[in-house]
């Protein structure tokens, strides 16, 4: 629900209610007021009568007069005084309808003889009165509450302005464009604060992330020099005849260790440099001949595991992209395919103009070290499995997925790993 | 052969150095570019191997300055920025390879040797190693005059080890040679078995001697003086 909605209809409803209340106070008033003069009016033809009677006992036809409808009884004995004054509904003939009467009757006694006065006064009038009154009111008031509502939808918009292109600034603000937020200034002090706090977040978040890419950058750089250095040492070392056993043994662990350390430092360099759009220009490259030739690259590794590999070649697809970020993307999706596979499992690869999905037969994950599956496109996120695994081949699909905008998934069904990259229509 | 090592690591050109000094080559290490500069001013080599990034400039503008001399030197670019840009700018300005750091030695000497070879002979030339004989341009190998028939990665190892004959070369580097380093090595050394056993035999069915050595622990040496 939109801001402005809400308070729009909160304003609805209060308003609604406010007059709901006030029609039924100014109603209840008006009939008020209304009915006392006409009571008041009653009591004085009332008073009228009665002294005509007091100062004569001559009753004339006081049928009409006043213009109401009036009724006068003398007695000859005594009667029990009483007023009483009330709305009642007389059948007219005439109109063939029950009209709505103020009621007058009084009781009383002069000179021992007892006397009564009944006075009716037509209420047609006043209701109708009132109830033009009322019609008038409400259509003011409802002109009144669309002003206002009206008003207030265009207020608010204006005044909400900023916080909205606020809001769709920093929706479309990617850290990696490197473009600063811009925010139109309002003179409202909420939403300037509001900006001001946003943009000291975002420039620190800039900086740190400048950075720490910059750290990565130059510790990844720093560290191939020495691994240089060790690595051709050791090269050197081991063309020594005299080396005991122990010493072999320890060449072999420091031989092994500084591989995984160069892969780890590469593939983090490649990272990077993928984040820095350090590659060449994109080129149109057919999947089809990429997947090929990556098949055949590590036909050896898919013949050790003696694994079959399906792929429909129908169809013929083709991708813009640079072309070694290409190249490691396959060569990094068919590799974990095989890595994680099992001995005479399978490798199925279904490539349509809309999706390069890689199946392959595997172990179930284990489920202590990896809940999502999706979460092994983080770094150094592994199942347990293959301990000797760097970590970083699906964090790398990953940014290069990321790169050219294409969703990429992992899913794994009791054994049998999938992963897929959905591939947009080229436009 | 005559080489000049342009490198601002002290301890790396001395590695690099020492290896390529077995090989019989002479080497000249300089570290810094206008060191480098007067170097080339003044002598001919048959190879230079130049880092990227040197204290003083690019060591692309050596690069830059051999092709002004029109000379016939090789060029192997060694950096720590495996920039794709600069690889491609390397190449583009007439480097023959590239290397990024770290490499191994006997990859460096591999390439060292290819690099030297298509300087040398233009493209058609063979390699003698007594009764073997490796024509790398059309992938062909001859043991006593007869061909024995290889697959490509088992002509790529015996290549490797001719380039590093006589050396201990570690199963990293022969692995990283023949699947390149963006492969995320887990159990490619039962693959070099594999090959290694396989290349072996071919050979020794053609009447060749046994040179494939595995060294325990380590890697496997092509010895020729069995």
């Amino acid at each position: 629900v939109r801001l402005l909605a809400k308070t729009s209809a909160y304003f609805f409803v209060i308003i609604v209610f406010v007059l709901l209340i006030g029609g039924f106070i100014f109603y209840s008033g008006l009939r008020h007021i209304l009915y006392n003069q006409i009571d008041e009016g009653l009591l004085t033809e009332e008073s009228i009568i009665e002294e005509e009677i007091r100062s004569n006992w001559d009753i004339p036809d006081y049928t009409t007069r006043f213009g109401h409808e009036i009724e006068v009884l003398v007695l000859f004995h005594t009667i029990k005084p009483y007023t009483s004054i009330s709305d009642t509904s007389i059948f007219n003939k005439d109109q063939n309808d029950y009209l709505l009467f103020r009621h007058l009757y009084v009781a009383g006694n002069i000179n021992g003889r007892g006397y009564s006065i009944r006075i009716l006064h037509p209420l047609d009038e006043t209701r109708l009165l009132i109830r033009s009154i009322i019609e008038v009111l409400l259509i003011i008031l409802l002109f009144v509450l669309l002003c206002l509502l009206a008003f207030n939808f265009i207020v608010s918009r204006k005044i909400w302005k900023p916080f909205y292109n606020t809001i769709f600034q920093i929706r479309r603000y990617d850290i990696k464009l490197r473009d600063k937020l811009q925010f139109i200034p309002s003179n409202i002090n909420e939403f300037d604060t509001l900006n001001k706090v946003l943009t000291n977040m975002a420039n620190k978040i800039e900086d740190d992330f400048i950075n720490l890419k910059e750290f990565t950058e130059d510790a990844s750089h720093e560290i191939q020099t020495p691994l240089a250095i060790i690595k051709s040492k050791l090269e050197i070392f081991i063309q020594s005849t005299n080396l005991t056993k122990e010493q072999i043994a320890s060449v072999q662990v420091i031989n092994h260790a500084i591989s995984r350390l160069s892969k780890i430092n590469a593939g983090l360099l490649l990272i990077t440099k993928i984040d820095n759009n350090q590659y060449e220009k994109e080129e149109v490259i057919s999947l089809n001949v990429l997947i090929r030739n990556t098949l055949e690259v590590l036909d050896d590794f898919i013949a050790h595991k003696n694994l079959q590999v399906k792929w429909n070649k129908e169809d013929l697809v083709s991708v813009t992209m640079s072309p070694s970020l290409a190249d490691i993307l396959v060569n990094n999706l068919i590799n974990n395919a095989i890595k994680h596979n099992v001995p005479n499992g399978y490798i199925a690869i279904t490539l349509t103009q809309s999706a390069f999905v890689l199946e392959n037969s595997g172990i179930p994950l284990n489920n202590r070290n990896v809940n999502d599956p999706n979460d092994l496109f983080y770094r150094f996120k592994k199942d347990s499995m293959s301990d000797e695994s760097i970590g970083l081949g699906l964090a790398i699909v990953k940014k290069i997925c990321d790169t050219y905008h294409l969703f990429v998934s992992y899913s794994i069904k009791e054994d049998i790993h999938s992963l897929s990259i959905n591939i947009p229509v080229e436009k | 052969m005559k080489l000049l090592i342009i490198e601002d690591e002290k301890t790396l050109a001395d590695s690099i150095c020492e290896y390529l000094l077995q090989e019989g080559h002479v080497c000249e290490k300089v570290m810094n570019l206008v060191n480098a500069e007067a170097k080339i001013d003044l002598y001919e080599y048959d190879c230079v191997i130049v880092d990227i990034g040197l204290p003083d400039g690019s060591g692309l503008d050596i690069i830059k300055k051999l092709k002004q001399k029109d000379s016939e030197t090789g060029i192997i670019i060694v950096s720590a920025r495996n920039a794709l840009m600069d690889k491609i700018y390397g190449l583009e300005i007439g480097a023959d390879d590239y290397l990024t750091k770290p490499f191994h030695l006997s990859e460096l000497n591999a390439r060292l040797k290819s690099v030297i070879r298509r300087r040398n002979f233009k493209g058609s030339n063979e390699i003698f190693c007594n009764e073997l004989i490796v024509s790398p341009e059309n992938m062909e190998v001859f043991v006593n005059k007869k061909p024995v028939l290889l697959t490509k990665k088992e002509f790529a190892l015996l290549l490797y080890f001719i380039a590093n004959k006589n050396r201990v070369i570690t199963k990293e580097s022969i692995a990283e040679h023949l699947w390149g380093d963006n492969f995320d090595l887990v159990d490619s050394f039962d693959f070099i078995y594999t090959h290694i056993k396989n290349l072996r035999r071919k050979l020794l069915e053609q009447g060749c001697a046994d040179y494939i050595q595995t060294v325990y622990g380590m890697g496997y040496k092509f010895n020729l003086s069995v």
